[in-house]
């Protein structure tokens, strides 16, 4: 990954083609990953508990960031009314 | 939403195919999937690298607001160990799986390469998740979270795939944010993802 950043900014416009090649790479994959868990009879039956802890997982990791972001929009939003009131003075 | 579908199809295929079709070899499907991983890895690579115009803007924004996918990342990190207790996952499991960060196609092949299939089928259930739940709800999670909310939501996808909803709703005064985000956490899902899949 290093290595194509590396070639991006060296060769951006000349490597533009890149983008479309990674969406046939993901289905390609996605499609194998596919195989595979059709293939396994332990993944098959247990499909419920997957799904649900999925649910916890995603519930809990994206409102973690959410609270985080919120905290931060809130420091934002008193730094700039700080700012203000210091060019009001002024 | 078109690409997401689409690529949900080539997975549900892909499921078929394995549970009713006979393969010759299965290990053959461990080497493709490496080789189109790496590919997929320098692809990645060359579109962050090439944005230079993004790179320039990005003077240009808060101080402050450049935390943001720090946040993102610390958030998602304390809140896949919360999910460990609800689970009955080990931690790292969770961890490794929150750290995809709703980047689903690259998140769940490392972790099925690394963990195994099952893993990989939830990385790519929940990281599928994210990325909808941000579509969807952008608009509510700017009137209670503020603007950076639907950005952090977003998680690795703010600077393609939900990008427009983050314009419409944040306000275009954060497209630059979003992008720089979007890179910064996409950067960081094969590190996290491999190192927690490590411990």
């Amino acid at each position: 990954m290093l290595l194509g950043v590396g070639l991006g900014y060296l060769f951006g416009r000349r490597l533009a083609w890149v983008r479309h090649g990674v969406l046939p790479l993901i289905g390609l994959l996605l499609f194998l990953l596919g195989i595979e868990v059709g293939g396994d009879a332990r993944i098959m039956s247990s499909w419920n508990t997957i799904g649900m802890d999925a649910v916890v997982i995603t519930l809990a990791a994206t409102g973690g960031s959410v609270v985080a972001a919120w905290l931060l929009w809130k420091m934002m939003g008193r730094r700039e009314k700080k700012g203000r009131r210091k060019e009001e003075l002024r | 939403m078109k690409t997401t579908l689409g690529i949900l199809c080539c997975f549900v295929v892909g499921i078929a195919v394995g549970r009713w079709g006979t393969l010759s070899d299965p290990s053959v499907i461990g080497h493709v999937s490496f080789a189109a991983l790496c590919l997929l890895m320098l692809c990645v690579g060359v579109t962050v690298g090439g944005d230079k115009i993004m790179l320039r803007q990005i003077r240009t924004l808060p101080r402050l607001s450049l935390w943001l996918p720090v946040c993102t990342i610390v958030g998602a990190l304390a809140g896949s160990l919360l999910a460990a207790l609800l689970v009955h996952r080990v931690p790292t499991d969770c961890l490794a799986v929150g750290s995809g960060f709703g980047y689903y196609s690259l998140s769940s092949l490392l972790i099925g390469d690394l963990r195994g299939a099952e893993l990989g089928t939830i990385a790519l259930v929940s990281n599928i998740m994210r990325e909808i739940f941000t579509l969807l709800f952008a608009p509510l999670l700017v009137r209670y979270f503020g603007a950076f909310a639907p950005i952090a939501s977003g998680g690795a996808t703010t600077a393609d795939t939900s990008l427009p909803v983050i314009m419409q709703f944040s306000g275009t005064r954060w497209t630059t944010l979003s992008v720089f985000h979007g890179c910064v956490v996409d950067f960081s899902v094969p590190f996290l993802v491999t190192f927690f899949c490590a411990l």
